[in-house]
């Protein structure tokens, strides 16, 4: 597909096709186009049955005009025979369209999509709640803890998708695993929002069940939804930027390191300055008591 | 010129029994017809490349009667004349 065909290679096929020697096939389809290219030169048109018309025109660039035969044509767009120009009155959503043209697990985009936003947003606002929460400086201690492990279980899962990507792409599509992907996403997702939301001290252990469950299940053909999911988190991640409700939690994560930063800034420069207005201070007082100017 | 006048001249100057060079035109066409749909490129040395693109399906917005068409993909054929052959025609 898109390789350049040499006169050599087409001499080649002709000669496969009517058992002649490439070399008279070459000469042949030389001789063909000479007698063709003189005809137009003398200015009669040319028509080469199931292959179209040469006509010549007086414009200088593009002294030929072609026009494809017309049984060729069909036959070139035979997979597209099927379809038809369609008529959209009104406005065309454009979510809609790339609905249209992405993959069939469309369904699962869905499915991760009410199901992400539980997983990502408890990590996301982790700063928050432990500072915004009236629980015991423990259950604080815990919760920190168990998302810092729940990251590095997200990162082993991308880790072991990525290697195993490689293996389920020559698999190649399976339509049936959509519900399968459906039901093992969410599922998964559910645990994940287990762990992240829970305040006792199991969810260690349900981490450490939930991670070596996966590790299990990575071996099989299951791990082709943890990579659906990994795409589908892409997939998401990208339209995550569009949505409002994610601008204004952004926004919010984001506030607290600008404030952060700016007051730090100010106290920081503050007290240098007053450090060295001080020292300042103190070395010219030394001068005058001892009565030394100028050195 | 149509095709038979083209495939007897084609015998004359080639010397090759009329079967033979019939046999060998329609390979000509059918190997030409097999690049096309495979969406390669045949060049042909003086004379030119014929070649083949496949276009998307795209939306066509027609603003004076406001309909939004969906248009379906598909294959051209097109050609190419060869600078030594547009030469030939200018001079």
């Amino acid at each position: 597909m898109n390789e350049k065909i040499p006169l050599r290679a087409l001499a080649e096929e002709i000669s496969r096709r009517s058992g002649c020697d490439i070399d008279v096939a070459q000469s042949y389809i030389k001789a063909l186009f000479a007698i063709v290219a003189d005809r137009l030169l003398n200015g009669e048109t040319v028509t080469i049955n199931g292959l179209g018309t040469f006509a010549p025109i007086p414009n200088p660039d593009e002294p030929l005009r072609f026009a494809v035969d017309n049984d060729l044509a069909s036959e070139l767009n035979a997979p597209f025979a099927m379809f038809k120009a369609v008529d959209f009155s009104g406005e065309i959503d454009l979510d809609q369209l790339d609905r249209i043209t992405s993959s069939t697990v469309d369904d699962v985009d869905d499915a991760e999509m009410h199901n992400e936003p539980e997983t990502e947003q408890p990590q996301a606002d982790e700063s928050e709640n432990t500072s915004g929460r009236d629980d015991a400086n423990d259950t604080g201690y815990t919760e920190s803890e168990v998302t810092h492990e729940d990251a590095t279980t997200t990162a082993r899962e991308n880790d072991i998708s990525s290697e195993i990507e490689d293996d389920v792409e020559h698999e190649g599509a399976q339509p049936d695993k959509p519900i399968d992907i459906v039901d093992e996403a969410i599922n998964s997702a559910d645990t994940q929002t287990e762990i992240d939301e829970s305040v006792e001290a199991k969810p260690t252990q349900m981490q450490a069940e939930y991670v070596t469950g996966d590790l299990d299940e990575s071996d099989d053909t299951e791990s082709a939804d943890t990579i659906e999911t990994s795409e589908d988190n892409d997939a998401y991640i990208v339209e995550n930027s569009e949505i409002p409700e994610e601008d204004e939690e952004y926004v919010e994560y984001h506030y607290p390191t600008k404030s952060r930063f700016g007051i730090g800034f100010l106290l920081g420069l503050i007290t240098g300055l007053v450090v060295g207005a001080l020292c300042f201070v103190g070395y010219v007082l030394y001068f005058v008591e001892t009565g030394t100017k100028l050195f | 010129m149509n095709n038979d006048d083209l495939k007897s001249a084609l015998r004359q100057r080639i010397g090759l029994p009329e079967s033979d060079s019939d046999n060998i035109y329609e390979a000509t066409i059918d190997a030409i017809k097999e690049c096309a749909k495979n969406l390669d490129t045949v060049a042909i040395p003086g004379f030119g490349s014929f070649s083949c693109s496949k276009t998307d399906e795209s939306i066509v917005i027609d603003e004076s009667t406001g309909t939004n068409t969906l248009v379906p993909p598909k294959i051209e054929l097109s050609f190419r004349t060869s600078v030594v052959l547009k030469k030939k025609f200018v001079g």
